[in-house]
């Protein structure tokens, strides 16, 4: 018995070094890069560094000066039609996308343009999906539970089969 | 090996009357629980698509968790009590020949245990891909996936017992659909299958509503299930622009620039769900008057009720855009109202107590 729980201990311990492991492999540090629109360098921040397929992150824009008084849109060339550009919601004196991910690698082109100073371009590499479970697996088991439930269901209706009982076809 | 070996013999097992109000209160508290995820999901997406930057550790979080949490400590609670403490008894069923307890207990434990372990994956996962806010991604499907499955457990809870009660019944399944049916609407709508979006009420609420007036036998209690539906959206509604903005003051932060101050749960909950429920109810009390046929009286009841689900301000698009789907709807409606109605009758048959009491009664 002792055994059996030392060996237990000993899978929980693997199993949190994994997780622990796997977690310190895929943490990135920030990066900046700066890009010139019209007359000014905007300061570009990207909270995770190299940019990865399906992996998150946010991307602030920040111009010298500020943008007190300044509007912003933007596109991905390619990808999107042009937007207004909004403040970042946790710092309200830059602007940025919050969580925002991309779905396949390759590269990609951000235009920025700063309405009355000029346009500029972004230049990015989304790189591989980080190493995980894919997404369908997980799909897969996340219907477990409510599979579970169809089969619970499809088994009392056999047992009880409704189209024989007289509740069926009365009111009461 | 038997479950009855189990048993703690120093305990003596529950009377009728300690047997019925543990379960009572167990029921109880799981839909507290269950109401208080709801509530914290639907504040949760609206706080995702108004403010944005989060952290674990939020108050829509707590909510959610907290009720799921609460929903769980319940299910085990009375699972233990049932197979340690008190005796067999014709509701319960076996579990891995230890357990027993009733059928919905054993569901929403289940639910319960599965909305942990996914919620624990959902934080590893989010270390490998980042903060997703996406209702879609894969281990958020896991996690809302058990939470309905613990709603469904609650409404076999509440589909039990001697005498069925149909306000509980009502209040139970109305919470399953607020949360099933925003969750399958807004899961779709991530994934882009958005024209297929259509199918779910006509999917999901003549089957509701159907059921809970077969196991109840009275169809008063679609009344009642339709407009706890409706109170729930008027609930989400009012109460979650007033809480972000108290909590966004407390918290230091603001509302997004692009923000369409839109309350997705209740947005994505048809608005004219008691004048549906209207149509089916006095569809089926004309029938029972004129003594029409259960069945036919059943298939027009439902397919009338679809139509009135998409005059509302989100399906109204989609309607408007494709009119034709709406007679295939109001058919998909008449079938999963008539399986509601028969999955009624089943869940009727499965209740061990209310066979023995009508046995008793019929004596």
């Amino acid at each position: 018995m002792k055994k059996l729980f030392y060996k237990r201990e000993k899978l929980f311990y693997v199993l949190l070094c994994c997780l622990v492991c796997s977690s310190l492999a895929n943490a990135q540090a920030s990066h900046d890069q700066i890009i010139k629109v019209g007359n000014r360098n905007v300061t570009v921040r990207f909270s995770d560094y190299p940019v990865r397929a399906e992996r998150s992150l946010n991307i602030t824009f920040s111009p010298d000066g500020g943008i007190t008084g300044l509007q912003a849109t933007g596109k991905f060339v390619g990808l999107s039609d042009e937007f207004t550009l909004d403040r970042f919601p946790s710092n309200r004196k830059v602007w940025g996308f919050d969580d925002i991910s991309f779905k396949t690698s390759g590269k990609r082109t951000f235009e920025l343009h700063i309405i009355g100073v000029g346009k500029g371009r972004l230049e990015f590499t989304v790189g591989e999906r980080p190493a995980g479970p894919s997404s369908e697996l997980i799909y897969a088991l996340g219907v477990m539970p409510i599979l579970a439930l169809f089969v619970l269901a499809f088994r009392a209706w056999r047992q009880v089969q409704p189209a024989r009982q007289s509740e069926t076809y009365n009111w009461q | 090996m038997s479950v009855k070996q189990f048993q703690i013999k120093s305990i003596q097992p529950l009377s009728e009357l300690e047997w019925s109000q543990y379960q009572k209160i167990g029921s109880i508290v799981l839909l507290i629980g269950m109401f208080t995820t709801f509530f914290g999901l639907g504040w949760d997406i609206e706080w995702h698509s108004d403010v944005g930057p989060d952290t674990f550790w939020t108050l829509p979080h707590i909510f959610v968790y907290s009720g799921a949490a609460l929903a769980g400590m319940t299910c085990l609670t009375v699972v233990l009590l049932s197979s340690f403490v008190d005796r067999p008894r014709p509701s319960m069923i076996p579990v891995f020949k230890v357990f027993r307890a009733p059928v919905g207990f054993i569901v929403a434990g289940f639910g319960a245990l599965g909305f942990l372990l996914f919620g624990l994956f959902d934080q590893w996962w989010h270390t490998l891909f980042g903060f997703d806010v996406a209702i879609s991604s894969a281990p958020h499907v896991g996690l809302l996936l058990s939470n309905i499955l613990t709603c469904a457990g609650g409404v076999l809870i509440f589909a039990q017992g001697k005498r069925v009660q149909p306000i509980m019944l009502a209040l139970m399944l109305a919470v399953t659909v607020n949360i099933t049916l925003p969750v399958a609407l807004q899961n779709f709508n991530e994934l882009d299958w958005t024209p297929l979006m259509m199918v779910f009420p006509a999917l999901l609420l003549p089957f509701a509503l159907m059921f809970a007036a077969s196991v109840t036998r009275q169809i008063s209690t679609i009344l009642y299930a339709a407009g706890f539906i409706w109170l729930f959206r008027l609930i989400c509604e009012q109460a979650f622009p007033i809480m972000t903005n108290a909590y966004i003051q407390v918290l230091g932060l603001s509302i997004r620039d692009n923000n369409e101050n839109l309350v997705a749960m209740s947005f994505l909950t048809p608005a004219l769900i008691p004048v549906s429920a209207l149509a089916m109810f006095l569809t089926l009390k004309l029938g029972q008057i004129r003594n029409w046929k259960v069945a036919p009286t059943i298939y027009l009841a439902s397919s009338l009720s679809v139509p009135f689900l998409f005059v509302d301000p989100l399906l109204s698009r989609f309607a408007l855009g494709a009119p034709w789907a709406i007679p295939i709807l109001a058919l998909v409606g008449l079938g999963t109202g008539w399986l509601g109605w028969k999955l009624g009758v089943v869940a009727r048959h499965a209740n061990q107590e209310l066979k023995a009491a009508e046995t008793l009664d019929a004596r």
